[in-house]
């Protein structure tokens, strides 16, 4: 026991003149991680989220971008507020992000879980995601103006699926039913994907899928794309044909979903840069520009000052449609 | 004829001598993951995926999807030998598998298992080789009110398996119930039971309550008996392996039963657990030697075991013909197929049918090679028995820890582990069921949710549940199960009546 | 038996109670699409506590009657059981501290030699060779990052 104990004195000694050693070197350049960097997601495995951030992580390191692997951890519970809560309470942990999408804002203002974007460090906004209102290829309705006229003359017949409760699809659906005055039956499921299938099993009448959980379904001519929620039209070839929202209805509604990245609380400017400067050269890779154009999204990098603006005001965006239909938490 | 030619095609690729060497790496490091409970093949997986990103597309979903086919092999193997199940739906395995290997014949047990994940994976690959298009039609007819149906079949299958009280069997089914509803509630996005505790937000989750209320429960009552010096005495030798095979062949009706319900209930996500837990139930109800189960039966190991492989195996069609992932670990594989610049999805089959065709090849040939794996590496899992219980005990509360904490990266379900394990413990001492609450557990959640998307489709109008062609039949096949015992005794009454 | 039993039923009754008093903020009634999200925790809720409640009424009959008092364990069962229960949940508090891996090397150490009665030889190589190879096997080759605990990061040099 003895000599074991002076064997872990010594080895304690290392560790320390180790560690120094490391600290030393990392002061004097720019900062770079010193451990396996902890990549959150607020979702479970299999979301966009998910795919987005399992997607990141391997092109970090055949690129060799960071010294440390990014390693996937989901913490879905709660609607991603584990996931968030977790990351608060990380204060000035450098080694610790997250991937984030609109249930930054959805989840704490329809749970009144204590937390708020500004809990966190932004690093950068990597894309946008865009919203398509979709239905069976089956169904009579060709145009938007169609559908939403038949979902008038019956109001609560027409079931409209989406992502969870109180989450983008039902802010969307309740913007839809603001506007045109009509009233869908919404119902939840737990996932994109599963929102498609549902769809082309005809157990919902239309979806406000992303482009890329409903695209293959739509390929392989199962589904109908009837208009994108924006106001322009997708600019990629294989979406160029889909009428926006207004040109559809005369009606101008958008949403746009965050795909962004965030950091721990109180850290230093230098680690912040380090963050920036690692996801800005993700998105210029060309694997990144390839899984845009996939997944249907809108490439919009963006960091600094106007990222923490554009967060502002989308910020203010959701709140006022959720109070406007009454989803915010009671 | 067109799809043998393309089988025949694919199997040329999959039978490269490099091909199989990388199934083979696959399959051990599956084999690896799947029996540590905690990590799954996803995590597996996602350590791969940088390596796959620089080989040839084929050859890295071969390498993706043998280490899938390996965690299904795995998992069975903590189930038998430690009541410890390494993936969700080894649960039912624990009930038969564990009181065999108890009893001195692990190399029987496990033999068994294998060879039913071989049959199970048979049935599957077949069914994925030559009808795959149409079992995806088929998956879609399953709206929500067809899932709740299903899931009121599984628990109409358990009826039986409750303990010598029925009052506190409903007890720990309700008990069962209130524990999965805690969480985030899907439907109404409200949280419930968290009483403002973030720790409570993400639930109970169902790996960690059963690693505490199996794995620690059963080292209490083993230590009770007086602290073991000795292991378990482990004889594995060919004896095994003959007697294994001959019982599966003694058995046909729980291989077939067990691998038709796990191939259907596969087609639809997370399917592979309510499957192995509704084989359990139907095959202990139709066997006639009822009292032998949970003692170490070998029907109840065979029939949990086919249906378990049988939906992992089918778990892979909806991925591939409807993009949809059956699993976690499908979820990770598919993000996998993307960086190819592949998108799972009804177009696989058109734009890259020799991808595909690759992939079921690879299913073929990964699942053959991986029942010879296990079945080679059977006598020495079985040996582990025969280390010392002081030594070998501890490592388990060591391993038991690490999987209960790397489920969710909570340091918290650590310590639930531990308090299910004294709460598994004294529920078994006093009588409470265990069987019938993880089922509550783990089916709670799926159930509660289908049945009220259901009900916001059929605005409230639960005739839902009836609705042909889908529905209707399951639920009555379920309701007359669930009354089976009160229709016999009055038939019988009837019968006696008419006999005076 | 009759202690464990009646402790077990009320807890299980606690439980139940929490439930209900949740179920009734949150709605329980059957509303306009379904139930509400309290309706089947308002249903299991009062199940567990008249399930619970039958309960310590047998158990109290049964015993009153002087139904012999059956041990819930046998003579001498608690103390292995101790011995297994209190190092592990030391183990786990200990994690916060030092990490997992440091953590169970410990544990591992103590009860094969102060319970297992096994040589120090053994018992040292044990508790050395299984952590490190799930640490590699954990932490390092399949980035599951385990507890480190506060001084875990500077117990372990690589």
């Amino acid at each position: 026991m003895e000599r074991a104990f002076s064997g872990l004195k010594i080895a304690l000694g290392l560790v320390c003149c180790l560690a120094l050693f490391i600290v030393s070197i990392g002061t004097a350049g720019a900062w770079e991680p010193t451990k396996p960097v902890e990549f959150i997601i607020p979702a479970g495995t299999g979301g966009g989220a998910d795919v987005m951030a399992r997607f990141i992580s391997p092109i970090i390191e055949k690129y060799k971008l960071s010294p440390k692997p990014f390693i996937v951890i989901n913490k879905s519970g709660g609607a991603g507020a584990e996931g968030m809560l977790y990351v608060k309470g990380k204060n000035k942990d450098p080694h610790v992000i997250i991937i984030t999408l609109d249930n930054l804002f959805t989840t704490p203002a329809a749970t009144g879980v204590p937390f708020n974007w500004k809990d966190l460090t932004p690093i950068s906004r990597l894309a946008l995601d865009y919203f398509v209102l979709w239905v069976n290829a089956e169904s009579p309705y060709k145009t938007a103006k169609e559908y939403l006229d038949a979902a008038k003359k019956e109001p609560g017949k027409f079931i409209m699926g989406g992502t969870g409760t109180a989450q983008e699809d039902q802010i969307i659906t309740v913007m839809m039913e603001q506007a045109f005055g009509v009233k869908f039956s919404y119902v939840p499921f737990k996932g994109g994907g599963d929102v498609a299938v549902e769809l082309v099993g005809k157990h919902i009448n239309s979806s406000v899928n992303n482009p890329a959980e409903a695209v293959s379904h739509w390929k392989a001519g199962r589904l109908r794309p009837l208009a994108v929620i924006d106001h322009e039209r997708i600019n990629l070839p294989d979406w160029k044909g889909i009428p926006t929202m207004k040109e559809a209805t005369g009606n101008d509604l958008s949403y746009l979903m965050l795909r962004g990245i965030f950091a721990a609380p109180g850290i230093t400017k230098e680690q912040q840069d380090f963050y920036v400067n690692v996801m800005k050269k993700v998105t210029e890779t060309p694997e990144w520009k390839k899984y845009i154009s996939d997944m249907g999204l809108k490439a919009a990098f963006l960091s600094g000052p106007e990222y923490v603006k554009w967060l502002e005001d989308k910020e203010k965006m959701t709140k006022d449609l959720m109070t406007k239909g009454g989803l915010l938490k009671k | 004829m067109e799809d043998i030619n393309n089988l025949i095609m694919g199997l040329g690729v999959a039978l490269q001598s490099y091909n199989i060497m990388i199934a083979v790496i696959g399959l051990v490091l599956g084999i690896i993951v799947g029996v540590l409970p905690g990590l799954g093949g996803a995590n597996g997986v996602a350590i791969l995926i940088p390596v796959v990103v620089s080989m040839p597309a084929t050859t890295g979903v071969i390498l993706l999807s043998s280490i899938y086919w390996g965690a299904l092999y795995g998992g069975s193997i903590t189930s038998i030998l430690f009541n410890i199940p390494g993936e969700p739906w080894s649960v039912a395995t624990t009930f038969d598998g564990y009181p065999m290997a108890k009893s001195g014949r692990a190399g029987k047990a496990l033999v068994l298992a294998f060879l039913s994940h071989g049959a199970g994976a048979v049935l599957g690959v077949i069914m994925l080789t030559f009808f795959a298009p149409l079992i995806a039609e088929f998956a879609l007819k399953f709206g929500p009110a067809e899932i709740f149906a299903v899931m009121i079949l599984t628990f109409s299958a358990f009826v039986g398996l409750g303990g010598k009280s029925p009052l506190k069997t409903v007890a720990s089914i309700f008990f069962g119930f209130t524990l999965a509803a805690v969480g985030m509630d899907i439907v109404s996005g409200q949280l419930r039971m968290t009483f403002g505790s973030v720790d409570l937000m993400g639930g109970f989750s169902f790996i960690v309550a059963v690693i505490g209320l199996f794995g620690l429960g059963e080292i209490f009552l083993t230590v009770e008996e007086g602290l073991k010096v000795e292991g378990i005495k482990a004889k594995v030798g060919l004896k095994d392996m003959r007697e294994g095979l001959k019982e599966i062949l003694q058995n046909p009706k729980a291989v077939i039963m067990g691998a038709l319900i796990g191939c259907w209930m596969g087609l639809k996500p997370g399917g592979a657990t309510p499957a192995s837990f509704m084989a359990y139930g139907f095959c202990k109800q139709s066997c006639k030697n009822k009292d032998e189960f949970g003692k170490g039966a070998s029907p109840g190991i065979i029939a949990p075991e086919a249906a378990a492989h049988g939906a992992g195996t089918s778990a892979t069609l909806p991925m591939i013909t409807l993009g949809i992932p059956g699993s976690p670990t499908m979820a990770v594989i598919m993000g996998g197929l993307m960086i190819f610049g592949l998108q799972p999805g009804p177009m696989l089959f058109k734009e890259h049918a020799d991808f595909v065709w690759g992939l079921i090849a690879s299913c073929w040939v990964g699942n053959f090679i991986g029942l010879f794996i296990v079945m080679a590496f059977a006598p020495l899992f079985a040996a582990i028995l025969k280390i010392r219980f002081a030594i070998f005990m501890p490592i388990i509360v060591y391993v038991c820890a690490i999987g209960a904490y790397a489920v969710n990266n909570r340091m918290i379900d650590v310590y639930y582990m531990i308090i299910f394990g004294i709460l598994g413990y004294l529920f078994k001492k006093l009588d409470y069921p265990l069987a019938p609450m993880v089922l509550a557990l783990v089916l709670g959640d799926m159930a509660e949710q289908a049945m009220r998307q259901a009900l916001i489709m059929g605005q409230g109008n639960p005739l839902i549940f009836f609705r042909p062609p889908i529905a209707l039949p399951i639920m009555i096949v379920a309701l007359i199960i669930f009354f089976w015992p009160l229709i016999s005794t009055v038939k019988q009454k009837l019968m006696t009546k008419n006999a005076v | 038996m009759r202690k464990a039993d009646i402790f077990i039923a009320l807890l299980l009754m606690s439980v139940g109670i929490l439930v209900l008093v949740d179920s009734v903020r949150l709605g329980f009634k059957w509303g306009m699409s379904g139930p509400e999200s309290g309706f089947f925790p308002f249903y299991l809720g009062s199940g567990l506590i008249i399930c619970s409640l039958t309960v310590l009424f047998n158990v109290m009959r049964k015993y009153r009657k002087g139904g012999g008092e059956e041990r819930l364990m046998p003579e001498g069962a608690l103390k292995p059981i101790l011995w297994v229960l209190i190092p592990a949940t030391v183990m786990i508090a200990v994690t916060g501290l030092v990490g997992l891996h440091v953590a169970a090397a410990l544990y591992l150490a103590f009860y094969m030699r102060a319970v297992g009665k096994i040589g120090w030889v053994t018992t040292i190589l044990i508790s050395l060779i299984v952590p490190i190879s799930l640490y590699i096997a954990f932490d390092k080759l399949f980035l599951v990052p385990l507890p480190q605990g506060l001084w875990g990061a500077k117990l372990i040099p690589f």
